[in-house]
């Protein structure tokens, strides 16, 4: 976590560009622009501004906006359940579509669907999540007007930027589901399952899927970070106030404390996936333990 | 098995076609529903899109403004759809002989949203907090003409210049000089619950300030006490409509999509190669406008080989601006042949100078003892526009021996680009409606920001002077016809072309809109 608060930092601070500038306006004489920069403290060094974000940090204090003047816990706090709304429901439904597609792959392996839905998948994957987003805002907002095409308010409203980021993490899940799977069921103790009767539907979800899980449930700690990421730019397309609009905003205006704290809430949002994923592991195969 | 097989098959087979068949029959132009209820605004509320959003609406602390500016505060002076200044807040002035006292009597009928009444005090401490070095307004340099601000009696202010400035008319009706109330600024300001310009905004305006939700909308309700319409307009009293929401849609494709769904009901700018397609959507009307602006490439005049009058007469005629306006610009935009709008008086015009003759441009290029040409950067903002206009003039430079190479920088690179003086060649536009904007690029004490021209010459300082604090308008206007002259003559800039404003209204929902040239004026705008 230290690492990326120095490299968020480095980052944004190397960059070219100052918030002061900005609020000074082209026009501004000189002496303005001091002030401002002053009364934003960029005046004092690099690795003074640095400790005094880790200090703060470490209170749990991520700062006040430069530019709003509110606090970035504040602001960050009210992007993220946006975000993290958009984002869960992303994710749940790559894994409803993503993990029945992948099982019937693979169980009819080599079949018309088995293609049908790898190809289908391919496409999903290939596609950029904003592209699609913008077909999908055609076709079901404007032209077939089912959904609101942009905003953020009603369940109505999350439905499509949900299915666009959905179909993509799906067609990863698909895959994966599938090659895990077919991996599975070649194996004995699902011959030895077959043999003793079992109804097809048990050797599948009961023995198979049981022991192919695992790496299904270590993507699912990857996409959660993935997702965000995924969640952050589809705002900008769907004119969601979430996480990302937040970042680009503030990357644009140079708001340091503002983009400092929406990427360590992103970095730790991908560290807890991984930790939930863990978690599951023990979960779902009882061998896995932590001593 | 077998059976069951095939069964599954032939049902994702189904589903998938359905699923295609959607998608063509939406993508055919299919029976077009209703917009779900819920997106449907009120028959009470307008719905404008916004672009962008500033970072705060507190203009005291801000140089960026919003469409909200316009409708929340009041000015005293504004300038009707001719531009001509007009009472507002104030219902006359006077200006002394020496021209350095101007006196605005103020009506009395007015007050605030939150009810503080509205005097002379009020525009006094307004236009003191904005020059206040505490506050560290960017506006401030804008009024640094005025040196001190005396209240005769309640209603009448006494502007008490440093020199004589009939180009205050202009500065007092801008969005900057949009009145805030004191009482709120005490309360709301950074003094008080620094609330204001995110949680509060209080003026006199046809609408007052409900809320700004960041990255979502901006609500504006019609102030009912309203009775002070300027002289233009032909309703005087409260707003026909009675709330303003401006959603922030920060994506082209997504606004326009909301406007032909019917969820957006004003578009405030229309993108030059979205100009054709909007104007052919059933129930639309777009209005447009030469807009107040120039877009030119301009030259580190200060250094090699840019220091050279010749190499800059020679980029000005290897450009073809009228090629430029039609393939960037779809031709929504004019050609420039010279540094000011033409909607300003004070525009002079040189289509010699800025003439498409490649042949001329080689000639000189050899005399400035460059016959091979030579290799510079050509920096640009990272927008549209501005890049494919950058690319235009890449070829065109290539066609007079000149090797360039583009640099795209974001807003906030491309300022300490320029500040920093890197720069070489750069591709600029702005937006201002008055003449003195020559003075913020090209003035000497203005180096070497916003003079990222690197322009420092006196001779263009003494025009200056003499122009910006010419004892009337119309000596003001000469001045800077000469200046302009002068500046062509020494080919400071390479102007290229002037924007056009492109506006779209729908008219199954919306009646009586009138574009401005610099405003949205809602006073007379009513909903069907």
């Amino acid at each position: 976590m230290v690492g990326v608060t120095l490299v968020v930092f480095l980052l944004m601070h190397l960059a070219p560009g100052d918030p002061a500038l900005l609020i000074a306006g082209q026009n501004a004489p000189p002496e303005v622009y001091e002030r401002i920069r002053r009364s934003l403290g960029l005046d004092r060094p690099l690795y003074e501004q640095y400790l005094l974000f880790l200090t703060r940090v470490g209170r749990g204090d991520l700062g006040r906006s430069l530019l709003l003047g509110e606090r970035v816990a504040d602001l960050v706090g009210q992007a993220l359940a946006v975000t993290l709304g958009l984002a869960l429901a992303g994710l749940g439904l790559s894994y409803l579509i993503g993990v029945p597609v992948g099982i019937v792959s693979a169980v009819r392996s080599n079949s018309l669907v088995d293609q049908a839905s790898m190809v289908g998948a391919l496409v999903f994957v290939s596609v950029p999540p904003f592209w699609l987003g913008l077909i999908l805002m055609y076709v079901f907002g404007l032209r077939l007007g089912w959904f609101p095409i942009s905003g953020h308010g009603s369940l109505a409203h999350d439905v499509l930027p949900a299915v666009t980021l959905g179909l993509g993490g799906a067609a990863l899940v698909a895959r994966m589901t599938r090659s895990a799977m077919l991996e599975v069921i070649r194996q004995d103790f699902v011959r030895t399952a077959r043999s003793k009767g079992l109804a097809e539907r048990v050797v599948i979800y009961k023995h198979a899927l049981r022991n192919a899980v695992i790496p299904i449930i270590s993507l699912l700690g990857l996409r959660l970070g993935w997702t965000v990421g995924g969640a952050v730019t589809l705002e900008m397309v769907f004119s969601r106030p979430g996480m990302g609009r937040l970042l680009v905003n503030s990357i644009l205006s140079r708001d340091y404390p503002v983009v400092q704290g929406v990427l360590l809430i992103l970095a730790f949002s991908v560290m807890l996936g991984n930790l939930f994923a863990d978690i599951f592991y023990a979960v779902a195969d009882p061998r896995i333990k932590y001593r | 098995m077998r059976r069951n097989h095939v069964g599954r098959a032939v049902a994702w087979c189904g589903v998938a076609a359905l699923v295609v068949a959607l998608v063509l029959a939406g993508c055919a132009g299919g029976a077009k529903q209703p917009a779900p209820e819920a997106e449907k605004p009120a028959r009470d509320t307008i719905v404008v899109a916004l672009a962008r959003e500033g970072e705060t609406l507190d203009h005291i602390r801000t140089s960026w403004t919003t469409d909200a500016h316009y409708t929340v505060l009041d000015r005293l002076v504004e300038r009707d759809y001719d531009l001509k200044y007009t009472p507002h807040l104030a219902e006359s002035w006077t200006s002394s002989p020496d021209g350095k006292v101007w006196t605005f009597k103020l009506r009395k009928d007015v007050k605030f949203h939150d009810g503080t009444p509205f005097n002379a005090a009020a525009v006094k401490w307004f236009f003191e907090a904005l020059l206040d070095p505490k506050n560290a307004s960017p506006s401030a340099s804008d009024y640094a003409f005025i040196s001190r601000i005396e209240t005769p009696d309640e209603y009448t202010v006494a502007f008490h210049l440093k020199d004589p400035y009939p180009n205050i008319l202009f500065k007092l009706s801008t969005t900057y000089a949009g009145i805030i109330s004191p009482e709120a600024y005490r309360k709301y300001g950074p003094d008080g619950s620094n609330e204001y310009g995110t949680k509060q905004m209080v003026g006199t305006g046809l609408y007052r300030f409900v809320e700004w939700v960041p990255g979502d909308h901006l609500l504006v309700t019609a102030n009912p006490d309203h009775q002070w319409g300027p002289e233009f307009v032909q309703n005087k009293g409260p707003a026909h409509i009675k709330n303003i929401k401006y959603r922030i849609i920060p994506d082209a494709a997504t606004r326009l999509m909301e406007f032909e769904a019917g969820n957006v009901d004003l578009l405030l700018e229309v993108a030059p190669q979205d100009v054709e397609r909007v104007s052919k959507l059933p129930n639309v009307e777009v209005f447009r406008k030469p807009h107040f602006g120039l877009g030119y490439l301009a030259f580190a005049t200060d250094k090699k080989p840019f220091n050279n009058v010749k190499v800059r007469q020679a980029i000005n005629l290897a450009i073809d601006r009228e090629a430029i306006v039609k393939s960037v610009f779809f031709g929504v935009a004019s050609p420039a042949y010279g540094y000011l709008p033409p909607l300003l008086p004070e525009y002079v015009e040189d289509r010699q100078a800025h003439r498409y003759d490649p042949e001329a441009a080689r000639k000189l290029l050899a005399e400035a003892g460059y016959p091979n040409g030579f290799k510079c950067n050509l920096a640009t903002l990272n927008k549209t526009e501005h890049v494919r206009v950058a690319e235009a003039v890449q070829a065109a430079l290539a066609k007079i021996g000149i090797q360039t190479e583009i640099t795209q920088y974001d807003n906030a690179s491309y300022a300490a680009f320029l500040k920093e003086g890197k720069q070489e060649l750069f591709i600029r536009e702005y937006s201002w409606s008055s003449a003195d904007i020559l003075q913020w690029f090209l003035y000497g004490s203005q180096f070497p920001y916003p003079n990222h021209s690197r322009w420092v010459d006196k001779k263009t300082d003494e025009l200056i002077d003499a122009a910006e604090y010419a004892p009337s308008m119309e000596a003001r206007e000469q001045g800077y016809k000469a200046l302009q002259e002068y500046l062509i003559s020494k080919a400071v800039w390479c102007p290229i072309w002037f924007p056009e404003k492109v506006q779209a209204v729908r008219t199954d929902k919306v009646a009586n809109f009138r574009m401005h040239p610099l405003y949205t004026i809602f006073n007379d705008v009513t909903l069907k």
